[in-house]
């Protein structure tokens, strides 16, 4: 170990490569092995949200089965509705007054920021905000519970988005960013917990993960009256562009997905379709917005033809689409509670109408046309294997669909959720997703991360229902806690699906919308009891 | 997510920004939570997102599917469906038909996609079965209504709207159950021995144990709750019970029985009892001795005591009541045996002599017909409308402004309420095309569906019952837009067809129920 530090801190001197939005950047050694120590600066891995770990080496396909639970790190942080802890992001060389030190960062939803010692999980520093309650755009929060463990599981309030790391400053600190529950954009030093600079108003609202591009920094949001927001960290005015997109928030927990012409793309939810009206509504979409003299300009759209059956059902697409590479083309892939993958092409995302994409998928899970325990949430993933084949991942809840026809349809066959897998193939010129294979059973399969020829990914456990035969729709978010079980991670074969390790109950609660991180040779993923897990070689 | 989208102050937006569009864009408008529609048994939903004339005269209104409920090889009689266009369930949002059939047995069905959600048979079925007339039928069944129509366009729930999430339903009308379950969305059935089930529109169970009401036996005309107040109209003297209307406050301790006894007299029409908009209950009466029989009789709805009557001398009458609001007053329009369309002053039936209407028509209906319908509506130019059923040719003393062609075995016709000297009048606007002995209309967005009965009046009710064939008509002229030529295979009576949210439904005698709608992409 102390050997490994060594070379680690020797290694520093090959140039800590900016990760933000590139994916990991090596910077370092594995503490458990000879690879080389990179940064997890953001959710997904990238700016375009791939979810693809390009760098870890640590854990391969014959030593997984020997990961076990290295610590576990209780935080203080109280839960607000459903949610908790947020996906971990991993600085692997990072110079703190203690020493250089690879350093992991979570954020809880009570406005809670901590930065932990991935070696011993040891909380190195931590930071909490205190602010009088916010209003929200488009009304008060009148009898809101006092105990937050109550509150309404759509609206939190709090800190949900996951922070974003900088890249080094002049004096070679690393700033992490992060927005708290009233609204305000943080600069952090992430060596120390100190403000690098003033908080200025970014957006109130349910935020989720922060995604930098360059010096802008975008946020996707719901129940904001905003759709999209950036701010450039280079404007002393710190103006925020927002793009409203009428009707529908953001949920995807990735956030915003951007392309390579800086195109920022989300899902947009429940709600209605109607270009003409004004202002226009776009909801149960895919919108892009660009940034056009300090404004935010809806750039281009594409709408499934049957939107209004989903917004019948409540079926949206919800989930942060991903966006990739296909033989010289630049694709993006996005899903939702619905169950099928659309493929689509970021010059024209829906074609002239705008509702015509690339390729759509059938329907693989949520036969049962449900909205709360069964579609794909969270977020897409793609990775492409040696064979130079490109992936797109789906998580998914509830059992997949009776006439998903996939290759490999692995054991026990899903129940309460999974993974499904799918092959772009280029058939005569036209793009479309092959399925490959469907994991097994997961409780609420949620986004996946891919690393070294595997899948990562974990059924969090979750209660999703959100209406009761009983009781009926009930908001109280602790009814829904009570019926929570056990997260369970899962290591899959990215080729097959097939199970290669889990987690098995060593967790002992669930969560809810957070998300798991690998990084240098370490999984990690919290629970609703506030405790985070991190998994390892030993 | 996400679900996303709703809390209540999404809800708030979403009334703010959807405000007089919640019908063409909210989650599901359309419900239809009793017999007749609502309280006042308009059999009428003035708007839609899909049927217009309009849509009508284009290709896309077509029949859609069809359920077999009972066994394959026996009839099961079918209730009229009521819809629940959207009910966020255990399963997700699902736009439920609640029909009953005989055995007593409720069912649930999600009606966008034809798949069975729940199907309980009510555990106080009569140990004993009744016969002919008071044969056991599908149990009636009602949601909670509202006695107050709703504004136009707004039975819908609200859409979603703005950078949030779309609103996640209103406040439900129906009495309040311990616990929250499901309030105001219960289906509230009664079986065949006269007991009350408050039944989970998710699963079908009971909310509470079930609750005495009527004799077992009975014959129910009709039912709906109102406030924690359910009311029954009974007729034909069956199981020993009075004719009449019976009222149980179902969450009150005494669960006492309130009756209103015609002393003989049938509750006529297919539906009962009807309300005013001031929650005054009206039931109209066929022949007998008591002194309410031949009339419509208002009753004041919490006690059940008689507050007035109008008759039309010692002719029956073959239609419920139906109600509407005209100048700011209630108005009331029944059906009699002579052939005569009533209009009445809800104020005062009858006039001091309780014989004197505010109008009538003058013979135009069939007089072999034993049970006829009316609905009524409001046009999108605001005048106001009331169709009737003819059984058998039509009578030659009316003269309609439209006529569509020769009428033999029934027909549906119009009429128009239009002042004339500061009074109203029953202006007659338009005949249909020969539609044989119909059921009480239903009007869709100025689309009228007038659906076949079993037979021809004049054939008598031992002729061959003949399958139901189902009629859309332009409501201002009467002209046929669509028929459903021979997708129904069976014969139908009963209440009629029920529709909202674009589709359009026909229980049959054989037990299946038939779907008609615009095709959707799903």
């Amino acid at each position: 170990m102390r050997k490994a530090a060594t070379l680690a801190t020797l290694a520093i001197c090959c140039g800590a490569v900016w990760g933000a939005g590139r994916g990991p950047a090596a910077t370092g050694v594995s503490a458990q092995s000879a690879a080389p120590l990179y940064d997890w600066t953001t959710d997904g891995g990238d700016n375009q949200r791939t979810g693809w770990n390009k760098l870890e080496k640590t854990i391969t396909r014959e030593n997984v089965k020997d990961l076990k639970l290295l610590w576990k790190l209780h935080t203080d942080n109280p839960v607000r509705a459903l949610h908790a802890l947020m996906p971990v992001l991993v600085i692997g060389q990072l110079n703190t007054p203690s020493g250089t030190k690879q350093v992991g960062f979570v954020t809880g939803i009570s406005d809670n920021l901590y930065a932990f010692e991935v070696e011993t999980g040891k909380i190195l520093w931590q930071k909490h905000w205190d602010y009088p309650a916010p209003t929200p755009p488009g009304g008060g929060r009148a009898n809101e519970p006092q105990d937050p463990a109550h509150l309404g599981f759509l609206r939190p309030g709090g800190s949900s988005d996951t922070p974003v790391i900088g890249p080094a400053d002049t004096q070679g600190r690393r700033p992490i960013y992060f927005v708290t529950g009233d609204g305000m954009l943080r600069t952090l030093n992430a060596a120390t917990g100190e403000e690098l600079q003033p908080p200025f108003m970014f957006h109130l609202g349910k935020g989720w993960a922060l995604n930098l591009v360059g010096n802008t920094i975008w946020m996707a949001n719901t129940y904001a009256g905003e759709t999209l927001s950036a701010v450039r960290l280079d404007d002393p005015s710190h103006t925020v562009m927002n793009y409203n997109a009428g009707s529908g928030g953001a949920w995807g927990r990735r956030g915003a997905v951007i392309d390579s012409a800086g195109v920022a793309w989300t899902t947009t939810g429940d709600g209605i379709y109607d270009p003409t009206s004004d202002p226009p509504r776009y909801a149960n979409s895919v919108i892009g917005v660009e940034m056009t003299a300090n404004k935010l300009v809806l750039k281009d759209y594409y709408t499934p033809t049957n939107w209004d059956w989903l917004r019948k059902r409540d079926l949206d697409p919800n989930n942060t689409p991903t966006i990739f590479s296909f033989k010289g083309r630049e694709l993006m892939a996005a899903s939702g509670k619905e169950c099928r993958v659309y493929l689509l092409d970021p010059k024209s995302l829906g074609g002239p109408d705008h509702q015509t994409p690339m390729f759509k998928t059938p329907l693989f899970c949520n036969e049962e046309v449900d909205f709360q325990d069964a579609g794909s949430w969270g977020a897409m993933s793609t990775w492409e294997d040696t064979a130079g084949t490109r992936w797109v991942l789906a998580p998914f809840w509830g059992p997949a669909h009776s006439q998903a026809k996939f290759p490999i349809m692995n054991t026990p066959l899903t129940k309460d959720g999974g993974v499904a897998a799918f092959k772009v193939v280029d058939k005569a010129g036209t793009f479309e997703l092959a399925p490959a294979w469907i994991s097994r059973d997961m409780k609420r399969g949620e986004p996946v991360i891919v690393a070294n020829g595997m899948v990562f990914g974990y059924g969090s456990g979750e209660e999703t229902k959100q209406s009761f035969p009983d009781i009926g729709l009930q908001f109280d978010s602790t009814i829904r806690a009570a019926k929570g079980t056990r997260a369970t991670l899962y290591a899959l074969d990215a080729q097959t699906g097939k199970e290669l390790w889990s987690s098995g109950d060593q967790m002992h609660q669930w969560n809810h919308f957070s998300g798991v991180t690998v990084a240098n040779g370490r999984i990690y993923l919290g629970t609703y009891d506030g405790t985070l897990y991190c998994f390892g070689l030993q | 997510m996400t679900a996303l989208s709703r809390v209540w102050t999404g809800v708030v937006w979403a009334t703010v920004l959807s405000a007089g569009a919640a019908h063409a864009q909210g989650r599901g408008g359309g419900a239809w939570p009793t017999t007749g529609g609502d309280a006042q048994r308009t059999a009428s939903q003035r708007t839609d997102p899909k049927i217009s004339v309009e849509a009508m005269q284009k290709p896309g209104f077509q029949f859609l599917w069809k359920r077999k409920f009972g066994e394959a090889s026996t009839r099961a009689q079918l209730s009229q469906p009521l819809l629940l266009p959207n009910i966020i369930a255990y399963k997700g949002f699902k736009a439920l038909a609640f029909v009953s059939t005989s055995g007593d047995t409720v069912h649930a069905v999600d009606y966008e996609l034809n798949r069975m959600f729940w199907s309980q048979r009510l555990a106080t079925a009569s140990k004993s079965a009744g016969s002919g007339a008071c044969a056991a039928g599908a149990p009636a069944i009602t949601k909670a209504t509202a006695v107050a129509p709703p504004a136009p366009g707004a039975r819908g729930r609200g859409a979603g709207a703005g950078g949030g999430g779309g609103g996640r339903g209103a406040a439900p009308t129906g009495p309040v159950m311990p616990g929250g379950r499901d309030a105001g969305e219960n289906v509230v059935a009664i079986s065949s021995g006269g007991m009350v089930h408050l039944m989970n529109p998710q699963v079908g169970t009971d909310q509470m144990p079930p609750i005495k009401f009527l004799p077992p036996n009975v014959r129910v005309v009709g039912s709906i709750l109102t406030g924690n107040v359910l009311y029954a109209a009974t007729t034909g003297l069956c199981g020993g019970a009075a004719n009449g209307v019976w009222a149980l406050d179902v969450l009150g301790d005494a669960k006492a029985v309130t009756t209103f006894d015609t002393k003989g007299a049938g509750i006529a029409g297919a539906v009962a009892p009807t309300f005013g908009t001031d929650g005054t209950m009206y039931v109209a009466t066929g022949s007998g001795d008591s002194t309410v029989a031949n009339a419509v009789v208002s009753l004041e709805a919490k006690t059940l005591q008689q507050k007035d009557s109008f008759t039309a001398g010692a002719s029956p009458f073959v239609s419920a009541p139906v109600v509407f609001q005209h100048k700011g007053k209630d108005l009331v329009a029944a059906l009699n045996r002579n052939g005569r369309l009533y209009l009445l002053d809800a104020a005062s039936l009858g006039g001091a002599d309780h014989q004197t209407p505010l109008a009538s028509s003058t013979p135009f209906a069939g007089p072999a017909g034993e049970v006829a319908g009316l609905s009524t509506w409001l046009d999108a130019a605001g005048t106001r409308w009331i169709a009737a059923t003819s059984a058998g040719a039509l009578a030659g003393d009316t003269k309609f402004a439209m006529s569509n062609g020769a009428v033999t075995t029934g027909a549906v016709v119009a009429f128009t309420v239009v002042d004339a000297n500061a009074a109203p009048t029953l202006q007659p606007q338009w005949a249909s095309g020969d539609i044989r002995t119909p059921t009480t209309p239903l009007l869709l967005n100025g689309v009228l569906f007038a659906l076949t009965g079993a037979e021809a009046a004049a054939a008598g009710r031992g002729a061959r019952a003949l399958p139901a064939v189902l009629h859309a008509l332009d409501a201002a002229t009467g002209k046929t837009l669509w028929t459903s030529g021979t997708s129904i295979t069976s014969p139908a009576r009963g209440a009629g067809p029920s529709g909202g949210d674009s589709q359009v439904y026909v229980a049959a005698e054989d037990g299946t129920l038939y779907a008609f709608g615009m095709p959707a992409e799903r």
